[in-house]
């Protein structure tokens, strides 16, 4: 069952209706685990696959509630290590066809929302070896990780935020407006996915059949073709994405969670750095506050001389990963690269400045609007060349490519 | 860090749907038939994102 | 003995190079020039050298999170020096 379909919108629009009227909260939330249940069964393929998903996520909690009470980080940094391993395992990276045995690689297990979940997961051992994490139950767990509204493509929630809103489990909308409003964010969401980005896909499908080589035709107007390839897959992914994400928002909320924001204007920002806090924000947050802040944290607190320049390959590893993370295939690697590029070129860039222009400088700088176009637009360019290679045929987006240069040249 | 200026015109759309709840709500209706129209003629859509089968 | 806002701000004129930083309870990253995500952290470090407590990750993440201030600093410092 898929979050943009009749099906579900009308089990959506039922049980929606059904909520409000469910005076006990325990009930309330055993409807709401009903439907993550049934959600989660239509996307499990086979008993292998659900024993593995099942192991998975009994894993994360089981290691949380051994952290509560035995915090350490061994513990910690093993579960971790096992934790990724068992992911590229899973999800088939590609790298790992020179280390492992075909055979480990040539599994036909598949589990609903890996990616998504792993984060969830690393993030809950991580808190609970802090003691970041107040109320953890099985129950609260569960329900989280399976949570139907962040399930097959986030937002990435953290669990104390999630536990909040569970734990009073009740209708949110104060008024018929804020109800109203929900509604029409899902329909909005759904047109936004199956009419907008299935018209950007459509159009972007032929436009790059012009450029694949046997197809590949001279027919002019070149130029203006590839660039109109180029900007529609990201406008493409991002009315899909956002919509399947304001059909996810604005159906939690009917069920009195509120799912994090996951986009904001995203092509309006100045450089990449303002891209990743606008784009996938949930990734980001993630990235920044278990990757990155880590990281430099530890390189400050050991090297604090080196700490600056130590910062640009920070920015790059962060994105480097928040990249791979999207696919196991080597176009993700690229677009990993590229992001991790042009993060840490940002940063540079910032720096730079501040060194030639200093504070006052630097302030004239973010506040002239030509160069905020200028920048606007420059980013706007780099980000279409990033997810230039978000396709996972890396071969065709390399043909695309050299056809592109070589004949138009 | 990145912090946002508000969004004055949401805002403003905002009061005005509560203002007039009728076209808040003849807008939902009018978006409900155009998704059910769209998703009857395009049965099968899936967030490129998607980790499902 | 100085009140812990008084070495909080210190410690942020150190970090941010800046002597002339006045801090009130609503302070917010946006309000003061330069504080971006690594000095946040540079500032995290400073902190937790200062008073020899160590913040969490989701704590670290929570104030950088939005409506967070440094009044929410303050809370967080008070809190974890009893």
């Amino acid at each position: 069952m898929n979050l943009c379909s009749l099906e579900f919108l009308l089990l959506l629009l039922v049980a929606s209706a059904v909520f409000p009227w469910i005076a006990n909260i325990r009930l309330r939330q055993s409807l709401l685990a009903m439907c993550n249940a049934g959600l989660l069964y239509s996307f499990v393929p086979g008993l292998s696959d659900g024993l593995c998903l099942g192991l998975f996520v009994a894993s994360g909690y089981v290691i949380a509630s051994l952290l509560q009470v035995h915090p350490h980080r061994w513990i910690l940094g093993l579960y971790v290590t096992l934790l990724i391993s068992a992911f590229l395992v899973l999800k088939k990276y590609e790298f790992l066809a020179v280390l492992l045995p075909a055979p480990v690689l040539s599994h036909t297990i598949g589990i609903v929302g890996l990616s998504y979940m792993l984060f969830r997961q690393i993030h809950v051992a991580v808190d609970a070896l802090q003691g970041q994490i107040k109320d953890l139950s099985l129950w609260t767990y569960l329900n989280y990780q399976l949570n139907l509204f962040g399930l097959l493509a986030g937002p990435i929630q953290r669990y104390q935020d999630f536990a909040e809103d569970w734990n009073r489990l009740q209708p949110l909308a104060a008024d018929s407006y804020d109800l109203l409003r929900a509604y029409l964010r899902i329909f909005l969401g759904v047109i936004k996915m199956v009419v907008v980005s299935n018209f950007c896909l459509e159009s972007y499908e032929s436009l790059s059949a012009v450029f694949v080589d046997d197809a590949y035709r001279s027919t002019g107007k070149n130029v203006v073709k590839f660039f109109m390839l180029l900007y529609l897959y990201p406008t493409y992914l991002y009315f899909n994405f956002s919509g399947y994400c304001d059909i996810a928002i604005g159906g939690a909320f009917l069920f009195g969670l509120r799912m994090p924001e996951n986009f904001h204007a995203p092509f309006i920002s100045r450089n990449m750095i303002e891209f990743w806090s606008r784009w996938h924000m949930t990734l980001g947050m993630w990235i920044r506050d278990y990757v990155f802040t880590p990281l430099y944290k530890t390189i400050a607190g050991h090297w604090p001389d080196r700490a600056s320049s130590l910062a640009f390959l920070c920015y790059f590893v962060a994105l480097f990963l928040a990249g791979v993370w999207h696919g196991a295939t080597w176009n993700f690697v690229i677009f990993g690269l590229l992001n991790g590029v042009g993060v840490s070129a940002a940063k540079l860039w910032e720096t730079l400045l501040l060194r030639r222009r200093g504070r006052r400088g630097v302030n004239a700088y973010l506040e002239s609007r030509a160069i905020r176009a200028l920048a606007v637009a420059g980013t706007f360019h780099f980000v279409c060349l990033t997810l230039f290679f978000f396709p996972s045929d890396l071969r065709r987006s390399v043909n695309i490519l050299t056809n592109f240069v070589t004949r138009f040249g | 860090m990145e912090r946002r200026t508000k969004d004055s015109f949401l805002e403003r759309l905002d009061s005005f749907g509560r203002r007039h709840l009728w076209l808040t709500a003849l807008a939902v209706g009018a978006l409900a038939l155009a998704a059910t129209l769209a998703l009857l003629s395009h049965s099968d859509v899936t967030a490129v994102v998607y980790e499902g089968f | 003995m100085q009140s812990v806002e008084n070495e909080i701000q210190e410690v942020f004129c150190e970090v941010l190079q800046d002597d002339t930083l006045a801090l009130t309870e609503s302070t917010t990253a946006a309000d003061v020039d330069g504080w971006d995500s690594l000095i946040h952290i540079n500032l995290i470090i400073a902190l937790e050298r200062r008073f020899g407590i160590k913040f969490a990750t989701a704590e670290i993440s929570r104030l950088n999170s939005a409506g967070a201030n440094v009044g929410t600093l303050y809370e967080l410092v008070h809190k974890k020096i009893r």
